[in-house]
């Protein structure tokens, strides 16, 4: 995601009111870990758990977790808009990678790589695709592992100095 | 702790707004709260909103193809609250709630404090027990003073896992 700073007219726009958390998305396809920021981010089931997640249509990333077939959000708490800023730009890093941008990654093979420091985390194998007229892709995952390292506060946007949503980039 | 109590605790920690969602039906106007909510496009302007298979709302926005979706202030835990189960619709009011219709003729509550005119695009998740309604924004608006959204985790309440 490329989020912008918030502008005063932020709550100009009924779009931007909706609320969003703040997320690293992790996969590794072959050899290379592929990770961004992520927020439009929801559940859409809770039996099977399901997960939606909009990427941009033609990026890296989406490409990447299409033939991947599977994924990992890594959940961030509120004292980590340090760790956010730093995934705003989609990175690629070597499977065996046991740090990104400095954060560290626990590799596991067949599995997705997680932050270490995340509080939580789930796994997500690609259960499809929405057909969608937009300029993200929408992808559903359900569910198949899951952790949490400790409980606190999850960040949400609103707590962050950025937004990403409304009627423009 | 089992695999599925964790997943569900996962899910938990996730970040939502709370919204008030309306559709026509043939028995009149539906409205009920909605959490699982995200922005889906730029470009052009679309959310994706999932509602419980089977509800009166669910079926009265498969039905209509459009739904508005009213942001809850933050200030307005008790109008989310009334929503939480369905009531009946009277001409221009449900569970003592007043609305008037948009230019695109969908009811919106004049306690919302935002709202978003959504026509579905696609309907989706089959294997799910929620349709995900993917709709494009036809119009939306803003009362003033402009006010800060409710966000789920600041309420008693949870939706999810």
């Amino acid at each position: 995601m490329s989020p912008e700073q918030t502008s005063t007219d932020v709550r100009s726009d009924a779009l931007r009111l909706l609320t969003n958390g703040l997320y690293v998305l992790t996969t590794c396809l072959e050899n290379t870990i592929h990770s961004a920021a992520v927020a439009w981010v929801s559940q859409v089931s809770a039996q099977p758990p399901l997960v939606l997640v909009a990427l941009r249509r033609n990026s890296h990333l989406a490409h990447a977790v299409r033939k991947a077939h599977r994924f990992a959000l890594n959940i961030l708490s509120a004292d980590q808009e340090t760790l956010a800023a730093q995934f705003f730009a989609y990175q690629t890093a070597s499977a065996a990678a046991t740090a990104l941008s400095g954060f560290a990654v626990r590799p596991d093979v067949g599995h997705c790589p997680l932050l270490t420091d995340a509080m939580g985390w789930l796994e997500c194998r690609v259960a499809g695709e929405l057909a969608t007229p937009g300029d993200h892709a929408l992808i559903l995952g359900e569910v198949t592992g899951a952790g949490i390292r400790r409980h606190g506060q999850p960040l949400t946007l609103w707590m962050t100095p950025w937004s990403y949503g409304g009627a423009t980039e | 702790m089992s695999d599925r109590d964790i997943t569900k605790d996962v899910l938990r920690m996730f970040s939502y707004g709370l919204y008030v969602a309306t559709a026509h039906s043939p028995e009149g106007v539906r409205a009920a709260t909605v959490s699982w909510v995200t922005q889906a496009s730029f470009e052009p302007r679309l959310v994706a909103v999932a509602m419980r298979k089977g509800t009166g709302i669910c079926e009265a926005a498969a039905g209509s193809r459009r739904f508005a979706l009213q942001v809850v202030a933050a200030d307005q835990a008790e109008f989310a609250k009334a929503f939480f189960r369905a009531s009946p619709s009277g001409p221009d009011e449900i569970a003592g709630y007043h609305f008037t219709a948009t230019a695109n003729g969908l009811p919106v509550f004049d306690a919302a404090a935002a709202w978003l005119e959504c026509a579905v695009v696609e309907e989706a998740n089959a294997t799910g027990d929620h349709a995900i309604f993917l709709s494009r924004v036809l119009g939306s608006g803003l009362r003033e003073p402009a006010r800060a959204a409710l966000v789920l985790r600041d309420t008693p309440w949870h939706y999810g896992g």
